[in-house]
Parts: C-alpha cells; sequence; structure tokens
C-alpha cells in the first residue's frame, strides 16, 4: 500500500500543487464541521432523514439541508431540536482564547474533582449507592493516575547511560616525567 | 483508531486531470468524502452511513457524489472502498457518470486482492 494521510485536507494538500484549490477546500470542510458531526451522529443512531423529521415534526427536507449547511446559518433551535432526537443534551462552551493547554488541564482536574463530590454528596445516605460511588471513587483514582503517570514517564526527559566502567588512556610514564622536567 | 486514507496508483494523475476541467465538482466530492470520514470515525459501520450522496455499488464499493455543493454541478463519481480490517478508506477513481460502468469495473479489479487479504485475514 502507498502512503496513507489521516484525513481529505492531508492528502489533497500533498497531491495537488493548486495552492488556491486547497485553500478553498480546506475552508469548505472547516466551515462545516457542525453539520457533518450531526450527519455522523445520525448515521451512528441508525436513524433516516425522514425518521428524524417525524420526530422534530418538520420536513426531511429540513432535516437534508441542516445536515449541509454552513456552521453559521445553523440556529441553536436546529441543533437542540437534533439532540433531542438523540438523547443528548446541547453543551455549549466558553472559552478564554488566552487559555494554554495546561490552563485547560487544571480546569479539567477541577471538573473532576466537583463531579466526584457531587457523585458522593448523592450517594449520602443509601447504603447500596454510598458503597458503589466509593467504588467508583477508587476506579476513578487508579484509572486517572495510571494515566497520568504513563504522561510522566513520557515527559520524563531521557537519562544518559553511565557505564559502569570507565576506560582511561594508557599513562605513560616517561612522558610525564619529560613534561614534569619542563614545567 | 481513526481512519486512514489510501490512494489508488492512478487515483492522482485522474484526479489532476478531473480537477482541471470540474474544480467545482472535485471540491464538492471531497467535501462529502470528509464527511463519510467524520462518519466513519464517530465508529459508524460503513454499511451503516447512508445519505444521498452515498450510492453503494458492488463488493461494498462506494461511490461518492457531488450533491451539496454549488448548483448545477456535473455529476460526478469518487469511488471509494472503506476496509473496515484495517480501517483505511481507499480512494480508487473520480469520474462522471458516463464512465461509471467501466469505473467500477476497474475498482473491483483493484479491490480483489483486498478482498482476498481479508477473507485470509
Amino acid at each position: 500500500m502507498g502512503k496513507q494521510y489521516d484525513n481529505v485536507i492531508e492528502m489533497v494538500k500533498d497531491i495537488s500543487k493548486d495552492s488556491e484549490f486547497n485553500k478553498s477546500l480546506e475552508k469548505e470542510i472547516k466551515s462545516r464541521q457542525i453539520s457533518k458531526t450531526l450527519f455522523a451522529m445520525r448515521c451512528k443512531s441508525g436513524l433516516t432523514q425522514s425518521q428524524i423529521a417525524e420526530k422534530i415534526k418538520c420536513s426531511q427536507g429540513r432535516v437534508s439541508k441542516i445536515e449541509n449547511s454552513y456552521d453559521i446559518e445553523l440556529t441553536i433551535k436546529d441543533l437542540v431540536d437534533y439532540c433531542s432526537v438523540m438523547d443528548m443534551r446541547l453543551d455549549i462552551g466558553f472559552s478564554n482564547l488566552g487559555l494554554t493547554l495546561a490552563d485547560r488541564v487544571k480546569f479539567h482536574y477541577f471538573k473532576i474533582r466537583e463531579l466526584l463530590d457531587k457523585i458522593l454528596s448523592l450517594a449520602k445516605g443509601d447504603k447500596t449507592i454510598e458503597i458503589g460511588a466509593e467504588k467508583f471513587a477508587k476506579e476513578a483514582f487508579v484509572n486517572i493516575s495510571v494515566g497520568l503517570l504513563e504522561c510522566l514517564q513520557k515527559a520524563k526527559l531521557e537519562k544518559k547511560d553511565e557505564s559502569p566502567i570507565y576506560v582511561s588512556e594508557p599513562m605513560n610514564l616517561e612522558e610525564d616525567k619529560e613534561l614534569v622536567k619542563k614545567d | 483508531m481513526s481512519w486512514k486514507v489510501a490512494l489508488s496508483s492512478f487515483f492522482e494523475s485522474r484526479f489532476e486531470r478531473f480537477k482541471k476541467k470540474h474544480p467545482d465538482e472535485a471540491k464538492s466530492v471531497l467535501n462529502n468524502l470528509d464527511t463519510y470520514i467524520v462518519a466513519l470515525n464517530d465508529g459508524t459501520n460503513p454499511m451503516n452511513i447512508k445519505a444521498g450522496f452515498i450510492h453503494h455499488e458492488p463488493d461494498g464499493i462506494k461511490a461518492i457524489d457531488q450533491r451539496g455543493g454549488k448548483s448545477r454541478l456535473m455529476q460526478t463519481r469518487l469511488y471509494i472502498y472503506p476496509d473496515a480490517n484495517t480501517k483505511t478508506v481507499h480512494v480508487i477513481s473520480i469520474g462522471d457518470k458516463t464512465d461509471q460502468n467501466s469505473d467500477i469495473q476497474e475498482c473491483r479489479k483493484y479491490i480483489k486482492p483486498l478482498k482476498q487479504k481479508e477473507r485470509r485475514g
């Protein structure tokens, strides 16, 4: 098998020298990310456009239009309707452009803590749920720790192998005596 | 693991020729190919990806058309083969609808060794 690519943009950039075409295709693809995701969600759920249309009480044409829209053309109602059919919730996130990846890691750490605390407090009072919540907290601790440990190992600087044997150059006493005399 | 894209040995030259004559059609089928790959990466079985722009041809070959792009585009077909074992989308050929019979035959020939491998694997 020849060369492999991770995505269509990467493939086209490699085989087409027409930079205008490549840029225009990239723009087209990137401006439809949400509608592509909606299409993928529908396929995964096994529903047809008509079934979605029936559930959200609109025409199949509207569903088709949503799946072909540019992201900026979609309304929040379109997304909420789509999610409601697929038993999903629309989450909207706002983040500061100045946030670094490290800031995001910290953010998620606090979020995880918050959610675990919530689980534990919800479990209070019911022995069975308390046991389950404790078990889950332990599992989460192990899984997260193992994952972080793997990251830590990747981040570790490689230690240079120190050989336990050092071979020095042969000593020449005559030469050394000469050097001392000169000094 | 995400799906990868692999090209047939003759795709590149055919694509260049096609793109020169019909850039809007080429852009549209590639955009649809990207949509198809997004669905694959979401974990959907290739058999379950159903859309107006996907035509199911023999031997598991899919023909992706130009729908969804600018209006009044020429009927175009981008022939692909999603290999679920290796998680690879083989992009085989591109052409207009008039050549589709010969294009499909060529694609079937191309995927024959892939399918044999699949059976053995």
